[in-house]
């Protein structure tokens, strides 16, 4: 893999005992190997032998050369895995969103969500509810046209190229009245239905121009716009098409209360997680450029 | 007693039917004429009321609408229920998302069209209040806190409705004039109830003023927090338990109702209530946008215009009326709206022409100044002159702020797509039965066969991607250059139709390639909006696809745009 067009070089995999701990494993073993990508299991909690071995087994069955490092911690699980993270510079957390209880997930919060919103790099929620072990046959990228977006789009197109995806979905969710039809054109009056159909029009022309010029060869690339707002759509067309994981080009920083407050598009996909979720973050090195 | 007799339950009936009726009338007039319904609906008022018919047939309008009696107070109690339940439709539309994309500027607009407006006013009032008419016994700080307040307060009902029927309600400019009407309304009603506490007017809950501002805050922040967060978790249980759309709209109307009538308790204002129940109800994702429509519609279309018609009822505009002090309440408002507005909106980084319209959205005053005006006027603050003046100066900021930014807003200058297209670029009977084909054929018109490839293969690719049917038989590939000026359209007829992956599965039988400048984003827009507004009639379209010459599609063009342009 030439180090340029590599989509992640160091990934972070959080492992515990659960039902989808192998899952998890081989997955995270797939993904590195696919990237490239040098793998750090971590554990939080005691009694790291019986991971050890489901570790060791699933690295037998696969090609990967050098054989990744099994950390265990004790602890809160959030503050630690973000530490060991930014500690051996992880450009990715892959972890399992387990599906908690609702109203304990509302109590207690979430440990995965936590992840999400506190890492200033990519985070991978992987949900393992009677998928199979492919981690990404069909992918949902939800572009908001603009310059993160475009790095996510990049990103996963090649992403979805080394791990020989079916379908690549790119979804624009738009709403009708915040694209700047009216503006644009002075056609404010205009009856809902026409203005609807144009809306569609000019978002599947906002949409065209976007994806101009990104490298699609290899992989199976289908587009589609949508009107809704706060990612609602994204969330149910994903369900639609059966996607195995939703991708969104998180904000580099920190997601806090205002987030949640004022409904950023990534909580929204975070509450509802249609399956498992990449909250994508430009690298470092691109951020600085 | 404690009922309505027949009589009147008779009379109550006639009058609702005839102000609905009137009102969904001109409203639907105004619409035709590409004005907000709100200004037919206002009008309707008026002619109703005692400036028209009261005139011309006073024992008509005297039977019809009642000052006083059983029939006025039921009236009035359905008016307040109406614009209650506006508010809640206009809550429901508030984007909170996008009101803090635009925080900086809704901030600085909220408080330019306040404090500028309010000072002026205040001064005035303060300096020379003989000029605009103060009772010598009212107090000089009372007035002028009084109009200070009445030439800052924006009327975020007739904004709301304007924006909507303008299709501006969830635009930027839009959101950045609701927002700041919010900011407003909430900062014009606490001075208000400030004043109203300065001579004696409480509340009925006996609350301090301090106290009731305090409860107001603790409100907003309840209804931004709490409150939604618990909504997002009930509707999905309504939705899937009650019977729809009945659940949902009782559940919605209930609610709204009661945080109506805590608002009114606190003395805030029963509109305000449900207008933060609108807020956080909208903002649910689980609300479905089939719920919200059957809401928007049942309330928009019943509701709204019987309150928007009923402001009319309310004055005689002959009696009492002073020109000079009409026309010096007008400029006050105006000038210091506008002013404060406009260049709030310009430090906020709105292009010229959207500062201006929200300058003049802002300025709509409607039924908020007549009742403060009303409030004031009952309370001896202000004579019945002053309140006249008023009250005109509500109806004409609220009929001209729609039009003065449909104005603003619609300079835009109009692009036709045919104008970039030619005889030479016209292909009355396309070869091709594959829209890749279609594409090819048509970029060779363009582009010749030197330029076949670039053209096509730019087209061809974004195809792939995302078919360009925009439905109804039409289909609008594009293609982006890096070396051409101007636009070139080139236009195909497909006799058998070609699908092109429209959303309504129909086959695209005009097929309308636009190759635009790569730098020009805003005429690739245009174009196709160009293009949408001409195919929006299926007969136009029908008759597009059986022309035979560009001749002739021009001629159906031409003829069928004037006619869209005359309805």
């Amino acid at each position: 893999m030439s180090e340029q067009s590599a989509v992640f070089v160091r990934i972070l995999a959080c492992i515990a005992h659960s039902p989808g701990a192998e899952r998890l494993a081989r997955q995270a073993i797939g993904l590195a190997q696919a990237c490239g990508a040098e793998l750090t299991f971590l554990h939080v909690g005691s009694d790291r032998k019986p991971l050890e071995s489901l570790i060791a087994s699933v690295i037998a069955e696969s090609s990967l050369e050098k054989t990744p490092e099994l950390l265990d911690r004790v602890g809160r699980a959030d503050r630690i895995i973000l530490h060991e993270a930014r500690r051996i510079g992880a450009d990715l957390i892959l972890a399992g969103a387990l599906g908690v209880d609702p109203m304990l997930r509302e109590l207690w919060g979430s440990t995965s969500r936590r992840l999400a919103r506190r890492f200033t790099k990519s985070v991978w929620l992987t949900v393992h509810r009677g998928l199979p072990q492919e981690m990404a046959r069909r992918i949902v990228a939800v572009a908001q046209l603009d310059a993160a977006s475009s790095a996510m789009v990049r990103d996963v197109a090649e992403l979805a190229r080394r791990l020989r995806c079916e379908q690549m979905h790119i979804v624009y969710e738009y709403d009708p009245y915040l694209i700047g039809v009216t503006e644009a054109t002075g056609t404010q009056g205009a009856d809902s239905e026409e203005y609807e159909r144009m809306a569609d029009a000019a978002a599947r022309l906002g949409l065209s121009n976007f994806l101009e010029g990104f490298d699609f060869s290899g992989v199976q690339v289908k587009a589609e716009p949508l009107a809704g707002k706060n990612l609602v759509e994204a969330s149910q067309y994903a369900r639609f098409v059966k996607a195995d994981l939703v991708v969104i080009a998180a904000p580099i920083r920190r997601m806090g209360f205002l987030d949640r407050f004022f409904r950023h598009p990534a909580e929204t996909v975070m509450l509802d997680m249609p399956c498992s979720v990449l909250f994508h973050r430009v690298r470092s090195a691109e951020r600085r450029g | 007693m404690g009922q309505l007799s027949h009589h009147e339950i008779v009379q109550l009936l006639l009058s609702l039917a005839v102000l609905l009726g009137a009102a969904r009338i001109l409203g639907e007039l105004a619409r035709r004429l590409r004005q907000p319904a709100v200004i037919g609906e206002l009008l309707a008022g008026v002619m109703l009321g005692p400036t028209v018919l009261g005139k011309l047939w006073p024992a008509a309008n005297a039977t019809l609408f009642p000052t006083e009696g059983a029939v006025s107070v039921a009236m009035h109690g359905f008016t307040v229920i109406a614009i209650t339940l506006f508010l809640l439709v206009a809550g429901m539309e508030v984007d909170l998302s996008t009101i803090w994309k635009r925080r900086i500027a809704a901030f600085s607009v909220g408080i330019g069209g306040m404090v500028v407006p309010f000072v002026m006013a205040f001064a005035v009032a303060w300096f020379a209040p003989s000029l605009l008419g103060a009772k010598s016994e009212s107090p000089t700080l009372v007035f002028a806190l009084f109009i200070g307040t009445a030439m800052a307060i924006s009327a975020l009902p007739v904004v709301a409705k304007m924006l909507m029927d303008l299709q501006l309600f969830r635009t930027d400019v839009g959101m950045t004039i609701i927002a700041a009407a919010v900011f407003n309304d909430l900062a014009g009603w606490m001075i208000f109830a400030v004043v109203l506490a300065m001579i004696g007017q409480a509340s009925s809950s006996g609350l301090e003023v301090w106290q009731s501002i305090l409860v107001t805050v603790l409100f907003v922040v309840f209804m931004l927090t709490i409150a939604r967060w618990l909504l997002d978790r009930v509707l999905p249980w309504i939705q899937a338990h009650l019977s729809w759309p009945g659940g949902m709209l009782g559940f919605s109307l209930v609610m709204g109702i009661l945080c109506a009538a805590f608002t009114e308790w606190i003395g805030v204002h029963a509109v305000f209530g449900a207008f933060m129940f609108g807020v956080a109800l909208g903002d649910s994702r689980h609300l479905r946008a089939s719920t919200r429509e059957t809401i928007d519609q049942f309330i928009s279309f019943i509701f709204a215009p019987l309150f928007f018609a009923s402001v009319g009822l309310r004055v005689n505009f002959f009696e009492h009326f002073d020109l000079g002090l009409v026309l010096i309440v007008l400029a006050l408002a105006t000038v210091g709206k506008l002013l404060g507005c406009v260049l709030s909106a310009r430090m906020a980084r709105f292009p010229r022409r959207e500062a201006w319209a929200i300058g003049f959205g802002m300025n709509a005053r409607g039924a908020m100044e007549i009742i403060l005006g009303l409030l004031a006027f009952e309370a001896g603050i202000i004579d019945a002159r002053l309140f006249v003046a008023l009250v005109i100066m509500a109806l004409v900021t609220s009929m001209t702020s729609g039009s003065l930014m449909q104005w603003v807003m619609g300079r835009t200058e109009q692009v036709r797509f045919w104008a970039f297209a030619g005889p030479k670029l016209f292909v009355p009977r396309l070869d091709s039965t594959d829209r890749f084909d279609a594409i090819r054929e048509l970029a060779r018109v363009v582009g010749g066969e030197s330029r076949i490839d670039a053209i096509a293969g730019s087209a061809v690719s974004r195809e792939r991607l995302l078919g360009s049917g925009i439905g109804g038989g039409v289909a609008v590939p594009h293609a982006r250059l890096e070396d051409i000026t101007e636009p070139i359209v080139a236009v195909g007829i497909s006799r058998v139709g070609i699908d092109f992956d429209a959303r309504d599965g129909h086959p695209a039988r005009i097929i309308i390639l636009l190759v635009t400048p790569a730098s020009d984003a805003r005429v690739q827009l245009q174009l196709l909006a160009s293009v949408a507004a001409v195919c929006r009639d299926a007969q136009t379209v029908e008759r597009l696809a059986l022309v035979g010459s560009w001749t002739e599609f021009l001629a159906v063009l031409n003829v069928d745009a004037a006619a869209a342009r005359s309805t």
